[in-house]
């Protein structure tokens, strides 16, 4: 079984292929979205102050209104995910039943993780466990029962529901592109609900939407970002912040992710991602056994269950009685935050997924990332919480000041800090870069047309574009205004997503169904048969033999 | 097994026919293998310039009778023709809306000799007996001919008129080859033993030619199989 003799198989090497100048592009998705892209630039420039404030008013009012909209689609979606997982699809193979995967199983876990959601886990694997310590909805604050939840209510935002929403967005694009033929493209999720009107203007709009919405999500990250990498290193080297600073850092930043990307998916993305884990893996293992290892092992096992056995209760608490707005801020805006981004995040995770079976995606997409993650926050999470319990104290403090500099702060508390903290740069500066590779392949794939393997020339483009759009918007001001306008997206997405789980469903169950071939209307003339038998052999000889 | 297969694949296989001035003779089978309109079929069944039809078998549920005076056939046209590896790729002149299962077409590579398989087509066309017949055998043997084409023989002896049909792995469902006719010794020989000879070497063995390179075809013709 050699994958070069499967026809379904995305063949690796056509991307050494393409050569350098090879320029295949949707013409309408990317040129309107490259000029779309521009004057949004211009626009947040001139008007800064006043977008966002309209953006932030958006933003509060969805929260408002529609927080429990949100609450429900996660939640239906998780089930729906789960039922896959143990439902009769999981056999079913993405790219048909030839397909074999294109990366190891490590690699791919590596970069499911390193463009889903690495990034936010360094600042928040700390903070949030804090934050909440120090004042939550449910329990009084600084108690027992506070860290308790404090580490539940971080499961939940970073837990299965995020993950259950990239399993579904990532699954209906790579069902429809790789088994049904579709182009791997966002307008291929709204096949079942457009039809062939997505291969029209509907679905240009679509991408063209898709591709804004990616690359100013991805270039605000990189631009608050480096902000904070900058708190980071000042904190740790007293060099000041300054926008030059941080420019630079964009600048090599960008300049890695566009090695990377136009490297490739699995000379480039892969590879990086897989050092990125490797130095992250590093710095956790560091920190559980020159930490509190003891609290750190009872700790994981008491969260996990904990998580679980209130995951019913607290994934549906909706503030009804408290009348409070504490959800605002936190669970709906996590919400919110990963629903914008799962168009992002599902088709990274589709194009690299190609030859699973849809039982192992669900592993893959759904749990193993969440066991990591839960990982993660127990090990500097529940180490921030034992150090403000147990020990000196200090980290809610920072962290209500200056959530950037927690982890430094974290890693103070024990030895070699100077090895420790640069790995702790080196960490979030790599998983930067991998979240703006990925974010350019997939606005690449999407502008070349559902091309899984687009041109160099286009990467390069993107790549490069989508610094620029983080530098010009970081000097001149509007990246809050910008990210919070991307973060309004989610709301219209989450009723796509809905929509995602029966169009999934159904699709699923008629591929799984004995299918007939059957031709529609045809002219129904009628003509007599007039046969003779043929008894001599009068066929041409063939020329096999 | 064999009944989710015949009923996979019973719209797919259809009769050929050639117009030659008012008659219409039959030729073959031919099988959809593409959406978009396109057929398989053996290479040696299209001779001259003649217009080619396709005839969908009965659709009638249960016995079908043996016997047809009439036809509907449907215009086809030679979109690639490989005489080498008796292959040709046809396609509806006019545009059908066409609905099939996804991944018809199998991996040769992965068939072992002793597979089961199975055949579908219209044996006795000639004799103008219009049935479709579904049979099954086991893989033989897989062999390369004298101009390096892959070929599967296989354990049933197929009727002229079968000649085109698909070659169906039993084990997947997937179609693995395209019927090409008997493994007639004369015909292997022919260029040693000369034209006139007429030895009475019977096999029961068949074969297909293998589907890669009928995949070949619809590669140069710019289809996207899945």
């Amino acid at each position: 079984m050699e994958e070069k003799n499967s026809t379904q198989q995305i063949d690796p090497e056509t991307q050494a292929d393409e050569g350098w100048f090879h320029l295949d592009v949707h013409p309408q998705v990317f040129f309107i979205s490259a000029g779309l892209i521009l004057f949004f630039v211009v626009v947040t420039l001139v008007f800064n102050e006043h977008m966002e404030g309209i953006f932030q008013q958006t933003q509060s009012a969805i929260s408002d209104y529609a927080g429990w909209f949100f609450i429900w689609t996660v939640n239906i979606v998780l089930v729906f995910i789960l039922t896959l997982l143990a439902g009769r699809f999981g056999n079913i193979r993405l790219g048909g039943p030839d397909a074999r995967p294109e990366f190891s199983t490590l690699g791919w876990f590596a970069m499911l993780f390193s463009a889903g959601m690495g990034i936010g886990l360094l600042f928040y694997g700390v903070a949030e466990p804090m934050f909440h310590y120090v004042a939550n909805p449910h329990v009084e604050a600084g108690t027992t029962e506070s860290a308790r939840m404090a580490m539940d209510i971080t499961f939940l935002h970073w837990g299965l529901h995020p993950w259950a929403v990239y399993s579904l967005v990532g699954l209906s694009l790579a069902f429809f592109s790789f088994n049904k033929g579709l182009p791997l493209s966002i307008r291929t999720a709204f096949y079942p609900l457009f039809g062939e009107r997505i291969y029209g203007w509907t679905g240009h709009i679509i991408d063209i939407l898709a591709t804004v919405a990616t690359l100013f999500g991805v270039a605000t990250s990189l631009g608050l970002g480096v902000q904070q990498v900058n708190a980071g290193l000042d904190h740790l080297l007293g060099i000041g912040q300054s926008a030059q600073i941080q420019v630079v850092l964009i600048g090599g930043i960008t300049l890695i992710a566009t090695w990377s990307v136009v490297k490739g998916l699995d000379k480039g993305i892969r590879r990086l991602s897989e050092i990125n884990i490797t130095i992250a893996g590093l710095l956790a293992l560091f920190v559980l056994l020159v930490g509190p290892t003891l609290f750190i092992m009872n700790a994981l096992l008491e969260n996990i269950g904990y998580y679980f056995q209130y995951l019913p209760k607290l994934s549906t608490w909706n503030e009804t009685y408290e009348r409070t707005e504490w959800q605002h801020g936190w669970t709906i805006f996590y919400w919110s935050w990963w629903i914008a981004w799962s168009p992002f995040v599902g088709m990274f995770i589709a194009r690299v997924s190609h030859g699973r079976t849809i039982r192992q995606f669900v592993l893959g997409v759904l749990l193993v990332p969440t066991f990591i993650t839960f990982l993660w926050i127990t090990i500097f999470g529940n180490t921030a919480l034992f150090i403000e319990m147990f020990g000196g104290g200090g980290i809610s403090r920072v962290v209500q000041e200056n959530i950037p500099v927690s982890l430094f702060v974290l890693l103070e508390n024990f030895p070699l800090r100077t090895i420790t903290s640069t790995l702790g740069i080196v960490v979030i500066i790599t998983f930067f870069v991998t979240s703006s590779d990925s974010g350019s392949m997939v606005i690449d794939i999407i502008t070349s047309g559902g091309n899984p393997n687009p041109p160099v020339l286009s990467r390069l483009f993107w790549a490069l574009m989508e610094g620029l759009v983080a530098g010009v918007l970081l000097i001149g001001g509007g990246l809050v205004a910008l990210q919070t306008a991307t973060i309004t997206t989610g709301l219209p997405f989450a009723v796509i997503i809905l929509g995602m789980c029966v169009a999934l469903y159904r699709g699923l169950s008629e591929y799984a169904s004995p299918q007939e071939f059957t031709i529609g209307e045809r002219p129904a003339a009628e003509f007599k048969i007039r046969t003779k038998p043929v008894l001599n052999k009068t066929f041409g000889r063939r020329r096999l033999w | 097994m064999l009944q989710d297969m015949y009923f996979q694949y019973r719209g797919a296989c259809m009769m050929l026919f050639q117009q030659e001035g008012e008659e219409f003779s039959f030729r073959g089978t031919a099988f959809l293998v593409h959406p978009d309109g396109y057929f398989l079929t053996a290479g040696h069944l299209i001779t001259d310039n003649h217009d080619l039809m396709v005839v969908p078998a009965d659709e009638t549920e249960g016995f079908t009778p043996i016997r047809t005076e009439t036809v509907a056939p449907i215009p086809v046209e030679v979109r690639q023709l490989d005489r080498e590896r008796d292959l040709a790729l046809l396609r509806f002149k006019e545009e059908i809306d066409i609905s099939m299962p996804d991944h018809v077409i199998g991996a040769s590579e992965n068939v072992p000799v002793g597979n089961s398989v199975a055949c579908l087509g219209f044996p006795f066309g000639y004799y103008q007996i219009y049935n479709q017949l579904i049979k099954k055998a086991v893989i033989c043997s897989k062999i390369s001919s004298g101009n390096e084409t892959r070929i599967f023989l296989f354990d049933s002896l197929v009727h002229d008129g079968n000649r085109g049909g698909p070659l169906i792995n039993m084990h997947d469902g997937r179609i693995i080859g395209v019927v090409g006719g008997r493994f007639e010794l004369q015909e292997i020989l022919s260029r040693q033993l000369g034209k006139t000879s007429d030895l009475p070497i019977k096999t029961d063995v068949s074969y297909a030619v293998s589907i890669e390179h009928a995949m070949e075809l619809m590669k140069k013709e710019g289809l996207n199989v899945i």
